[in-house]
């Protein structure tokens, strides 16, 4: 599908084929005055109505808007944005010559509200029907701002910044307010976009990229792009370019001069991640990836075919290895988010949660820890870092809330990122690795280039695990259950019919208990030692139950969630009870401790 | 044991153990909590080399009361074990610093508690006005350091360190005309060394630095030593020498701070240099 309708866009005046499936094809002109921050031009879009009621009114998207001024619903929810804002970084969206099927559209016959620009259409648009709109549009560009700007070096990124429709799921409107938390939805598109830059500029962007032609002072670049959910570009001057190439798919890098070097490990990363995701749900489906380096440390954005991702500040091993879990984890987001396109406004766990979790499955699959400091286990603990922080923060939300329902983006943080990941991973220890990874290929397989929502991916989840998943979404998905199992206590007697013909010599007794409210099947370990293990499996639902096991010899220790290790677990150090206790190695750390307080109350004799 | 008839690896060897004492005292509410939560579970095979996040987060998690418990309670013993230490440190200092024949008039522990009494108060006094200097040598070393920080980025630790140096030589100065002169006033340590200092402050900037260089040095390698014991696996027998090298490096910084108060001592009261303490080592 995807090559035909290249064909078709290289004809340049045929319109794709839409369809309830991908509702619209854009083509956009626009031009970028550097001197001005401004990006003007003209839209138009042919949409077919992919609900089965017929639609009143059009709704865009006019994401600018949110730093329009300080009334905006993203600065009232994020100071710092509104700081910025009231010193002067604005930005916004002129809308004009707004255009239905070739009339023109009186000023009253649409409004702006926000960050959303509604069209009320003349008589209602039935379901499957095509209707075509067009507008221009002045964008004025800020100093890095949310998900678009300019940075310090003068280098645009031009993320969620056209004026373009909102999306329909399940025949349901996602016309959202920008919210300071929330990201984005649309449908799946086509576009086709040619975009005026200075002429020394270069250029990522969402679908393939060409250069049309050259004035004295500018170059125009064409972007087609076939069934993704928004179109992006990132260009500048201060970029050093790279290409590369896995199968059939492109890279393209922009990595700022400064950062140049790190190509080879950027490349790389880039290149497993893809390998990864595609090995586990389905191949990256486009034929172009690219990535830009943002000028920021640390974070990274997602859109479709292209991440964003800050590659400063990698000078030492920590930021090298941070660089590339952010590229693992903004790579899995081309499956979820991208592809397979959930709600970001409304279930971001379902984008964010799973792109945590993939993320640590690359990087412990790449083994991207790898690198000689001192004492490893500390940096080479995000895993654990994030397990930290999210447990801190407490259980206060579900992880399945609306991204503006979460009060502060600590929250959001904590809960869309740090626990999605965790009871993820906690249905993963349920359902055991390999049906797991095969419900999650069946998931991504089955919702590929669609809009799935909680609902879909537990029923997916459910059937090809053969699992009733209900009372653990109630749990931990829509609920803020806690999790702590503990081993209270390990005893054994010997058994006083060991004389008897095949009795064990000894009866041995393990007191395990659910301290909160949340149930985890556990599995209950007795260890010997001779390093033999025996197992037995308890459904976790009791707050206390006594274990008996017959054995032959002495246990050494009996634990829980030993090999399965639920992070969400708050308490790892009350899951195994050892029958001797550990004496030199605590008087070890003891001597440790000590050392620490004593060398520095000898420096400041 | 020939090597402690020298007064500074005598008092260098008190001064380890005066640190090892505060070290033990400060930790041990902690670690006996420690001990008894981890000695029969898996998080004790997880201390080493350091403990892991894990068991760290675990511990802050579970336990947090214990935790906030034991700051207030390690607060408490450090105010407690600055009396102590103060009142020992001056025994150590007059042991330092005193001539040949005043040195030998200390004859028994009851004499150098006896000595440490008289001036107790004095070093009481320098250990309260050290807040103060110690604050004021971080706030300059800060700002100096941000400004050459600005031309190359280690200098911003090498100023602060100079800084503290500096205000850890001047505290030193102060308890030395304490121990000299068993006059217990701060004012008249102040007033009576600011003229001494002013004369010999650049051998007094110098030799401190030159001391404390070779200190420096010495802790680096030992920590490498370190860091290549800690890296293999736990055992007892890496355990042992690691607990040496431990040491060994709390020693290297009281032989280089007994250094230096000697070296201090012969500049402003004698005018010559002479930090290792005569020719008793021989």
């Amino acid at each position: 599908m995807i090559g035909s309708i290249l064909l078709s866009f290289s004809i340049l005046t045929a319109v794709p084929d839409i369809s309830p499936q991908v509702p619209a094809a854009y083509e956009i002109n626009a031009c970028l005055n550097d001197s001005s921050h401004t990006l003007t031009g003209s839209l138009k879009v042919n949409f077919v109505n992919p609900t089965s009621r017929s639609l009143d009114t059009i709704a865009f998207h006019l994401y600018p808007n949110a730093f329009k001024d300080t009334s905006s619903v993203y600065c009232r929810e994020d100071g710092r944005t509104r700081a910025a804002v009231e010193r002067g970084n604005v930005a916004k969206v002129e809308i004009s010559n707004v255009m239905i099927n070739s009339g023109k559209i009186a000023e009253s016959g649409y409004i702006i509200d926000g960050t959303r620009l509604y069209i009320d259409l003349d008589k209602p648009l039935p379901p499957k029907s095509e209707i075509k709109i067009g507008l221009d549009f002045e964008i004025l560009i800020p100093k890095m701002q949310g998900h678009f700007g300019y940075d310090s070096d003068g280098d645009y990124l031009i993320a969620h910044c056209f004026p373009i429709l909102c999306g329909y799921q399940k025949n349901r409107l996602i016309d959202w307010e920008y919210h300071a938390n929330s990201e984005f939805f649309s449908n799946f598109s086509y576009y086709d976009v040619t975009i005026e830059l200075p002429r020394d500029f270069k250029a990522v962007s969402t679908g393939v990229l060409s250069k049309e032609y050259e004035t004295d002072s500018t170059a125009a670049w064409r972007a087609l792009a076939d069934t993704v959910i928004d179109f992006a570009l990132v260009c500048g001057n201060d970029f050093v370019e790279f290409e590369s190439k896995i199968d059939e798919i492109n890279l393209k890098f922009l990595l700022k001069e400064k950062n140049a070097d790190l190509y080879p490990l950027v490349d790389s990363t880039v290149k497993n991640s893809i390998r990864y995701c595609g090995d586990h749900f389905y191949p990256y489906p486009y034929d172009y990836f690219a990535m830009a380096d943002a000028g920021f440390r640390a974070a990274g954005l997602e859109l479709p075919g292209l991440i964003v991702v800050g590659v400063m500040g990698v000078d030492e091993n920590i930021g090298r290895n941070l660089l590339k879990k952010t590229i693992a984890h903004e790579t899995a987001h081309q499956w979820f988010y991208a592809t397979i396109a959930t709600n970001e406004f409304e279930e971001p766990w379902l984008d964010e949660g799973f792109a945590s979790f993939f993320e640590i499955e690359i990087a412990s699959h790449y083994e991207f820890d790898e690198f000689p400091v001192l004492f490893p286990n500390y940096l080479n603990s995000d895993e654990s870092v994030r397990r930290f922080y999210s447990i801190a923060e407490g259980t206060r939300y579900p992880i399945n809330l609306k991204s503006w329902d979460y009060p502060n983006k600590q929250d959001y943080y904590s809960a869309v990122y740090g626990r999605a990941w965790m009871v993820l991973q906690a249905l993963e220890n349920i359902m055991g690795d390999s049906v797991f990874a095969e419900a999650m290929k069946i998931f991504a397989g089955d919702y590929r280039f669609k809009h799935p929502d909680r609902e879909d991916f537990l029923r997916s989840t459910a059937v090809s695990s053969s699992r009733d998943l209900k009372g653990f979404a109630d749990m931990f998905v829509d609920g803020t259950s806690r999790v702590d199992y503990a081993v209270e206590s390990l005893e054994f007697e010997k058994n006083k019919t060991a004389g008897d013909s095949g009795a064990s010599k000894y009866i041995v007794y393990v007191d395990v208990t659910r301290e909160y409210d949340g149930i985890l099947p556990q599995v209950v370990t007795l260890g010997f030692e001779d390093g033999n293990e025996i197992y037995e499996t308890w459904d976790g639902k009791d707050r206390y139950k006594r274990i008996i096991f017959e054995t032959n010899s002495i246990p050494v220790y009996a634990s829980l969630d030993r090999d399965i290790s639920y992070a969400i677990d708050e308490d790892g150090n009350n899951n195994t009870i050892y029958l001797k206790g550990h004496v030199v190695r605590m008087i070890s750390f003891e001597w440790d401790s000590i050392f620490i307080i004593e060398f520095l109350a000898s420096i400041f004799l | 044991m020939r090597i402690f008839k020298n007064r500074v690896v005598l008092a260098s060897a008190l001064f380890g153990l005066l640190d090892f004492i505060q070290g033990f005292v400060i930790a041990s509410p902690i670690l006996i909590y420690l001990r008894i939560i981890y000695e029969n579970t898996d998080s004790s095979l997880h201390l080493w080399p350091l403990p892991s996040i894990d068991v760290l987060s675990d511990f802050l998690l579970n336990h947090s009361d214990v935790f906030i418990f034991y700051i207030i309670t390690a607060s408490v013993l450090y105010l407690v074990f600055f009396f102590v230490k103060s009142f020992f440190s001056g025994g150590i200092y007059r042991l330092l610093i005193l001539e040949e024949e005043d040195r030998r008039s200390i004859k028994s522990a009851g004499d150098f508690l006896k000595g440490s009494s008289e001036i107790w108060i004095g070093f009481l006094k320098v250990g309260i006005f050290a807040v103060l200097v110690y604050g004021l040598a971080l706030f300059l070393g800060m700002i100096f350091g941000e400004f050459f920080g600005r031309l190359v980025g280690f200098l911003k630790i090498v100023i602060i360190a100079l800084f503290l140096l500096l205000a850890s030589s001047y505290l030193q100065i102060l308890k030395i005309h304490i121990a000299s002169s068993s006059d217990i006033s701060l004012g008249t340590a102040i007033k009576e060394t600011r003229g001494k200092i002013s004369k010999g402050f650049m051998r007094i900037l110098t030799g401190n630095i030159s001391v404390s260089l070779v200190a420096f040095v010495v802790v680096l390698i030992l920590w490498f030593i370190l860091r290549a014991l800690k890296s293999a696996d736990w055992s007892i027998i890496i355990m042992i020498p690691t607990i040496v090298v431990q040491q060994l490096m709390v020693f290297t910084v009281c032989l280089g701070q007994s250094l230096r108060i000697n070296f201090n001592y012969s500049i402003v009261k004698k005018g010559e240099e002479n930090a290792l303490g005569g020719d008793e080592l021989g």
